[in-house]
């Protein structure tokens, strides 16, 4: 299939051009930012600083520096961080395998939830489930996902643990399954909201279609039509604002990490943010923002073969 | 001529029916009054007034007005007339439940006091003042770049379009977080700061939008009608561009204030917020979930007002756009 070959082409040429432009930003902030990489706690030798800048490549005319520092990232070097010395690479090795771990969770758990409550709500509408599904959606649009967590942890973490006396949710750590729903679920709550009203919406103009009607009259089963008929046709605009999502879900760990102390790239950022840890900084963020661009691109390109009415080359004509 | 015709038949046909009573002779043929044919018997109402009219119907928008009524005019007055300031300290008073009364000067804390002893109350409505302010800056400017951009993408079309799109394409792809976490490190704490930060690539959402409708009008036959009649440019898009815009843009304004207030608050949770001892909501819930495990309410009077604010912006936007939508125009 030329045509969406040409499309997925398409889409990877913007989105290395996005890394590029990102990559470029960077090196101009890096080089806005107070002093210089080497400017540390202890004062540095001119010779031995010379040597790092030579090292480095920081004497040279900045054209140079730049070819040099988008092929050190090219190359995976991020730089070495100035708080522990370690490269930047090795922080992110550790770390972002946790990120992920906790947006993926989030993202299956917001994804499948938000569309049974959506399927829900829309079957038995005007009924108390509908209710409650789209009250539960409200809450979720406007009670931020840091909140939610601290408010889980409380409860759910410290009170339970409080009366019950054993923790059966951890407040805080990243080791057992137990200790991964509490934060998974405060992130995932937010998206499953927006996935959950979208549904029901796309739920309910499906069902007043004709084939609808016209299955009812044949005499399908109620279940029939809602998983064979309305749930296919439906589920279309929910796929639609997944691009989006994954993006505000995985950033979203940045924070949720921070509240129940999980290891990955966003306590790493805070960290790095208080201890103005540059390359860190610059580094993590970085690779996210990377991370990111790509993620994009792969939910683009499914979209883009999971809909054949999709004018794969991109443009309404 | 036709109407003078069918008329008279009506009225011979009239004659006719009642002949036995009364005689035809009595009438006489006044002729159509083209005027009164031509009156138009209602009120004009223009799209806008009914569709505030129907806004103003619902309960829940006018719920939602009165809440960001009230927000608005406390971050401006509390502040002034309080007798705490937001920035005074005093540890021997840190961490004081709501309602408490200073045993010194007997001033009642209606929020209690934070761990520097600062009065919750006051702090969370200068918070407002921070968090509000950057929220509807940033989302003017988002609105303003976004709309001249968009239009003039939409408007021109054709290669100059083409360009244009190729940019946003990739301006839109750098993911929005990410660059305005970079910024906030590089440069200096403060408001200006957070505001330039978030409006560099937030417009691109706004463009998107206002040159699709752009395009989508363009083709529309009382576009092309002005334009044939010898309409300038500038006078096609003022009268007959802006006011079709304008619906689509009034409401993703209100959509797009909820978000604005949530990155603020996000960004504060990261250590990037506004610089102590200033506040926002945002950094009043990052202090708050320190002490969480001790003082819930300090986390929760923040969280509170963040959630309220947001959920009535986005209230205020579905009713607005349910107002708005033509279809639903009775």
């Amino acid at each position: 299939m030329p045509k969406q070959l040409q499309y997925i082409l398409k889409r990877l040429v913007y989105s290395v051009i996005t890394v590029l432009v990102l990559i470029t930003i960077t090196f101009f902030l890096m080089h806005l930012m107070p002093g210089d990489p080497f400017t540390g706690t202890k004062a540095i030798q001119p010779e031995v600083k010379a040597a790092l800048y030579a090292k480095y490549g920081l004497d040279k005319p900045l054209p140079e520096q730049f070819i040099r520092y988008v092929g050190n990232v090219l190359h995976g070097d991020f730089g070495v961080s100035l708080l522990d010395k370690r490269p930047v690479k090795d922080i992110i090795m550790e770390a972002f395998p946790v990120s992920a771990e906790l947006g993926i969770r989030s993202l299956i758990f917001a994804f499948f939830i938000g569309l049974l409550l959506g399927i829900v709500a829309a079957v038995k509408r005007g009924t108390g489930w509908d209710t409650f599904s789209m009250f539960l959606a409200l809450i979720g649009v406007s009670v931020p996902s840091f909140v939610l967590g601290a408010i889980l942890q409380y409860f759910l973490g410290l009170k339970l643990y409080q009366a019950t006396g054993n923790a059966i949710f951890p407040v805080m750590g990243w080791s057992t399954e137990n200790s991964k729903l509490l934060p998974a679920f405060a992130l995932a709550f937010g998206s499953m909201a927006v996935i959950s009203r979208l549904m029901r919406t796309s739920m309910l103009d499906v069902l007043n279609q004709d084939y609808i009607k016209t299955a009812k009259a044949k005499g399908l089963s109620q279940s029939g039509i809602v998983w064979k008929h309305a749930v296919r046709n439906a589920i279309m605009p929910v796929v639609t604002v997944m691009g989006p999502m994954v993006a505000s879900v995985l950033t979203g760990t940045f924070v949720i990490e921070n509240i129940f102390a999980i290891p990955g790239l966003g306590k790493y950022f805070v960290q790095s943010v208080q201890m103005n840890d540059y390359t860190t900084i610059v580094g993590t963020t970085l690779f996210f923002g990377a991370f990111l661009v790509f993620a994009n691109f792969v939910v683009d390109i499914i979209y883009g073969l999971l809909d054949p009415r999709i004018k794969l080359s991109g443009e309404k004509e | 001529m036709t109407n003078q015709q069918t008329t008279m038949q009506n009225s011979s046909t009239l004659s006719y029916s009642a002949k036995s009573h009364i005689d035809s002779s009595e009438f006489q043929w006044i002729g159509p009054d083209e005027k009164a044919m031509e009156a138009i018997a209602r009120p004009t109402i223009n799209f806008w007034k009914d569709a505030m009219g129907r806004l103003f119907k619902s309960k829940v928008a006018i719920l939602c007005f009165v809440i960001l009524a009230v927000l608005i005019v406390g971050a401006i007055f509390i502040p002034i007339f309080s007798p705490f300031d937001f920035s005074r300290q005093n540890v021997a008073f840190a961490n004081q439940p709501p309602m408490w009364v200073d045993n010194v000067t007997h001033q009642v804390h209606l929020f209690g006091t934070d761990d520097l002893g600062r009065d919750t109350w006051v702090r969370i409505w200068m918070g407002a003042r921070v968090s509000l302010t950057v929220a509807i800056a940033v989302t003017l400017i988002d609105c303003l770049v976004g709309t001249i951009y968009g239009g003039i993408s939409g408007y021109l079309g054709g290669g100059v379009d083409n360009v244009m799109m190729r940019i946003i394409e990739v301006v839109g792809g750098v993911p929005y977080l990410i660059v305005v976490m970079l910024l906030m490190v590089v440069l200096p704490r403060g408001l200006t700061t957070i505001i330039i930060a978030y409006s560099l690539t937030g417009w691109t959402g706004m463009a998107r939008l206002v040159r699709g409708q752009v395009l989508g009008l363009r083709s529309e036959e009382f576009i092309v009608a002005a334009e044939s009649m010898g309409s300038r440019p500038s006078r096609v898009i003022a009268k007959h561009l802006a006011p079709n815009l304008l619906g689509i843009i009034v409401v993703n304004v209100t959509l797009d204030i909820p978000n604005v207030i949530f990155t603020e608050a996000f960004l504060s949770m990261l250590g990037l917020g506004i610089a102590p001892p200033q506040a926002s909501w945002g950094t009043l819930c990052n202090d708050g979930i320190l002490v969480f495990q001790m003082y819930p309410m300090q986390l929760v009077y923040p969280a509170v007002f963040i959630s309220v604010t947001m959920l009535a912006f986005n209230l205020l936007g579905d009713q607005l756009r349910d107002a708005l939508d033509p279809k639903l125009r009775r």
